[in-house]
């Protein structure tokens, strides 16, 4: 039957998908980034170091999550041959394509652990350990957790996130674009398809060692068998906040304002809610086992979270991160609402950000053991590597849109996508 | 599949004498169901009912129908069952009262404490699910009245093929707009291709 809305894909094609003039933004930003970094190590030498490190760590994981978000998103909606999504996906392409350019803000962390500090990564020398006991447990680690196999395994993410989500994904999407409709252009729909079922396992399993590698070993004691999957469910969370973003501003600035419709938006609302949830769940499971189990080992980890300064920061997270906005994404009128689904967005953005504060920073008091009862550590670096992390992420992104189109305009799915429909009252 | 071309409709007359229990018109175009059922909604019948082989997208709008109160059902339930699972193992683990005859046990074990919110939430969380899902199922029921041992639809011979390849638009004699004549007539001048006239 016929739909009052819905665009063809030759209205899409007039329909202003290009960056255009917001592209020329994409090498300022990297530069801007660039700098930024460059300025907070050079502004934060000596004893300030460590700290910078540690928010350095907390905005690199920050902003990975939402571009591996991408990244699975995108394969995802391969392998179940999604429709709905096509006109939407190439945003998501963009940052999972422009994701192994990360790599590039990530050598200062592969600095800090081949320079031999221990500030921050103690597991590099295990000698520094006093504890006989705590020696010996990061003694048994060693196998992983040693300098060389670091080096190779974070290589090793971004020769995998280059392959599937540059040379897999963007590329066959853009070749698609001016590519007539048959055979060639539904091969390479076919392949992609094909590929996307491995490399969703793939790409998991990466999502789950860097997560390891960057947070979780931050306490070389502890451990937690389900922080591969903790990391994930706030990883969707910040790439559906930043989608809804990223398509408001886009929509502002006059680009595919007839292609994408509140019917999208009212997806991302839908996903959005649903990983909040996933995140409370999650969460919860991992903090319920390790509180009941009542080892030492592993306790240590919530121990240091949820006392003295970090109490009210938990509790923060208990109802910012979950209650509320399970509360508020649960009513189709805000999921379908401009405004309000956007403020739902920034409100989750902010709340993901504080989830890897509240991940990595106890780490640096641990260590240092210092500034017990002067409130939550913020530091003035941790807004310094917010910018410049983000001011480079953003430029990766938007280098890698460049002149290209924003929608997948020769996507053999493109016409059917346009027409979709929620079919609510 | 837009069907232009004329159709011929057949035309049932009511019988003298034979109490009257609705109209069934059949269709055998989707389109032409849907706008049927938009002119019935705008003339303001209330007691009718459209009947497809598969769910028709943008049915609803068409009809008028209004959201669901399923969804409050639910919540008001889930609610319901997460405080029943704190309650009761607040009851049976948490407190025991001597000389009251259901009362609960304190169990100890492995020096845990007696009353721990974490550990019973998985509990709670249990329960909710529970209670939303037959609050779901059974208001679903409930709202649609259902089950419903009989209908006038039942009278029909040609009905059966709505679980196959027809579609179908009822309307009870008891809609307060029910107009023997009326209704008949704006029926009829809907695209379908029989009107039944259904009489006990």
């Amino acid at each position: 039957m016929a739909h009052s809305h819905g665009i063809t894909p030759e209205q899409l094609r007039k329909d202003n998908p290009y960056l255009g003039e917001l592209a020329r933004f994409g090498p300022i930003a990297l530069g801007i980034g660039i700098l930024l970094i460059a300025a907070g190590f050079v502004m934060n030498g000596g004893e300030a170091q460590q700290r910078f490190y540690f928010s350095y760590i907390h905005n690199y994981v920050f902003f990975m999550s939402i571009s591996i978000g991408a990244l699975l998103f995108t394969l995802v909606n391969h392998v179940a041959r999604a429709s709905w999504s096509v006109v939407i996906r190439r945003i998501p392409e963009f940052l999972a394509g422009s994701l192994w350019m990360m790599f590039f803000a990530g050598i200062p962390i592969l600095l800090l652990v081949n320079s031999g500090n221990v500030e921050v990564y103690q597991w590099v020398n295990i000698g520094q350990w006093i504890d006989a006991a705590e020696q010996q447990i990061v003694h048994n680690k060693e196998a992983y957790l040693n300098t060389m196999f670091f080096n190779i395994r974070f290589v090793m993410y971004f020769v995998v996130f280059f392959l599937f989500g540059r040379a897999l994904l963007l590329s066959n999407s853009l070749k698609q674009d001016n590519m007539a409709d048959g055979d060639e252009k539904d091969r390479g729909t076919l392949r992609v398809w094909q590929l996307s079922a491995p490399g969703l396992l793939i790409n998991f399993l990466v999502m789950t060692f860097f997560a390891i590698d960057l947070i979780m070993s931050l306490d070389p004691i502890w451990f937690s068998t389900m922080f591969g999957v903790y990391y994930f469910a706030g990883a969707m969370i910040g790439f559906f906040s930043t989608m809804i973003l990223i398509f408001k501003w886009l929509q502002s600035k006059g680009r595919l304002k007839e292609a994408v419709t509140v019917e999208h938006y009212h997806d991302f609302g839908k996903f959005l809610f649903a990983f909040v949830f996933f995140w409370g769940y999650i969460a919860f499971s991992q903090y319920m086992l390790i509180w009941y189990a009542s080892i030492p080992e592993e306790t240590r980890w919530f121990h240091i979270r949820q006392n003295a300064d970090w109490t009210p920061l938990a509790w923060f997270m208990l109802f910012g991160h979950f209650a509320l906005p399970f509360a508020f994404l649960i009513s189709r009128y805000i999921k379908r609402h401009n405004i309000l689904l956007a403020v739902g967005a920034v409100w989750m953005l902010v709340l993901h950000w504080l989830d890897h504060f509240y991940q990595v920073i106890p780490e640096y008091q641990r260590i240092t053991g210092s500034a017990v009862g002067g409130g939550l550590p913020f530091a003035f670096s941790d807004i310094l590597c917010l910018l410049a992390i983000g001011f480079f992420w953003f430029g990766c992104f938007l280098i890698t849109a460049g002149k290209n189109p924003i929608a997948p305009l020769g996507d053999p799915q493109i016409a059917k996508s346009l027409k979709f429909d929620n079919v609510k009252v | 599949m837009s069907q232009t071309e004329a159709k011929t409709m057949t035309i049932e007359e009511p019988t003298e004498g034979r109490r009257l229990l609705g109209y069934l018109l059949e269709f055998d175009d989707v389109d032409q169901l849907t706008h049927g059922a938009e002119k019935l909604r705008d003339a303001g019948y209330s007691n009718w009912d459209c009947h497809t082989p598969y769910p028709v997208h943008g049915l609803d709008k068409a009809m008028g129908a209004r959201p669901s109160h399923v969804q409050w059902i639910v919540l008001a339930c889930g609610f319901t069952g997460l405080c029943t699972g704190l309650f009761i193992q607040w009851w049976m683990n948490a407190v025991q009262f001597p000389g009251v005859v259901v009362t609960g046990y304190q169990y100890f074990i492995s020096g845990k404490p007696f009353w721990s919110v974490p550990a019973n939430i998985p509990v709670m969380f249990e329960m909710t699910i529970l209670f939303s899902a037959f609050a779901s199922f059974f208001g679903m029921l409930g709202v649609n009245r259902l089950p419903q041992f009989n209908h006038f639809t039942m009278y029909s011979d040609r009905f059966g093929r709505v679980t196959d390849d027809r579609f179908f638009i009822s309307v009870s004699a008891e809609d307060p707009k029910f107009d023997v004549r009326k209704t008949r007539d704006m029926l009829a001048g809907l695209k379908g291709t029989y009107l039944e006239v259904l009489e006990d």
